[in-house]
């Protein structure tokens, strides 16, 4: 066992300080779109995703949209934000830590998740922009163990491999502690929004709550896309899904395959938008 | 009337069906999953068609 204790956190780059101003700011009952625009474009990589996204055929905007400002008011402060935050933790984790193993893997089971998140949230009623960024940062403890303690995460595919177990049963074996945790506490010190922190922490086994449907609509959105990911050729294990939080969508299970198409081609259009080259 | 399908689909199938075996087998018998697998595997191969 390689343990690993939730005070090593402590040891890891904060996220850039702008990013938590815009955080903040977006936060606001009172919403200052100039003075958030201005936050922004003290970030280049930050503007030209805003930007991109707002000249992007999936919003399909009549105009061209020249201005951070005026990309502000067309996508909203919730876009924004998401934006924000995701754009801020791509940027960080790929720009840090001694290792890239698998972590793209790890990306593109993000994106994919938040495209099944998308589709399955319209179908609902969930607010979309809440389903892709708690889709996309869902397994923010995987990739934090991938890029920054890569010893460690070494060792629980490894594990997993020999045993042919699930992952968090490797983790808590391997390392004392799963990535549910870990990445939910990360997300606290890094002061994420509440409920984005809660489908971190909560996505294998959410509780049965009606009056927040996101982490079971990212539970089960998380088990699709692991199912639908072209790229595993079958040693990754598939996470078990709780009946009763399928009831409580009130999902048509019978139905999902017809809406596989539209997931991936939403999966297509968000890595479009969110790569992370040329910013 | 049964559809023909070509040697090469069959192989695609059968090893598609295979590796799906693999990752759901500790859920095998979960209606839920079960369906699901399913329901994938009848995507992927129509899609390759």
């Amino acid at each position: 066992m390689i343990p690993i204790n939730l005070d090593d956190l402590d040891e890891l780059p904060a996220l850039k300080p702008g990013v938590m101003k815009i955080l903040h700011a977006i936060n606001q009952d009172d919403v200052d779109i100039a003075g958030i625009a201005k936050c922004i474009q003290q970030d280049i990589g930050l503007t030209a995703r805003i930007l991109r996204v707002a000249n992007s055929s999936y919003y399909g905007f009549s105009n061209q949209v020249s201005s951070v400002k005026d990309a502000c008011i067309l996508l909203g402060k919730h876009i924004v934000r998401n934006l924000a935050l995701s754009s801020a933790v791509i940027n960080h984790l790929t720009s840090s830590g001694d290792a890239v193993l698998d972590s793209q893997a790890l990306w593109r089971h993000g994106l994919g998740t938040a495209a099944v998140s998308i589709v399955l949230a319209k179908q609902i009623g969930i607010d979309e922009g809440s389903a892709f960024t708690c889709g996309l940062l869902h397994d923010l403890g995987r990739v934090v163990l991938a890029v920054h303690f890569p010893e460690h995460f070494t060792a629980t595919l490894d594990y997993q491999n020999n045993h042919h177990c699930l992952t968090q049963e490797a983790e808590i074996t391997v390392l004392g502690i799963d990535h549910c945790t870990l990445g939910e506490e990360l997300a606290k010190k890094w002061n994420f929004p509440n409920h984005i922190c809660r489908v971190i922490g909560s996505h294998h086994q959410p509780e049965h709550d009606h009056q927040n449907s996101l982490p079971c609509l990212i539970h089960v959105a998380d088990i699709i896309s692991h199912g639908l990911d072209p790229s595993d050729r079958g040693y990754n294990l598939i996470p078990p899904v709780d009946e009763e939080v399928v009831k409580q969508l009130g999902l048509e299970w019978s139905q999902l395959g017809g809406l596989f198409k539209e997931m991936e081609e939403t999966h297509r259009s968000l890595s479009t938008l969110l790569e992370t080259s040329g910013t | 009337m049964k559809q023909v399908v070509s040697p090469e689909q069959a192989a695609f199938n059968a090893e598609l069906k295979a590796c799906l075996d693999r990752r759901f087998q500790l859920l095998s018998g979960c209606p839920l999953m079960d369906s699901l697998k399913q329901m994938i595997l009848e995507y992927r191969c129509g899609e390759r068609q």
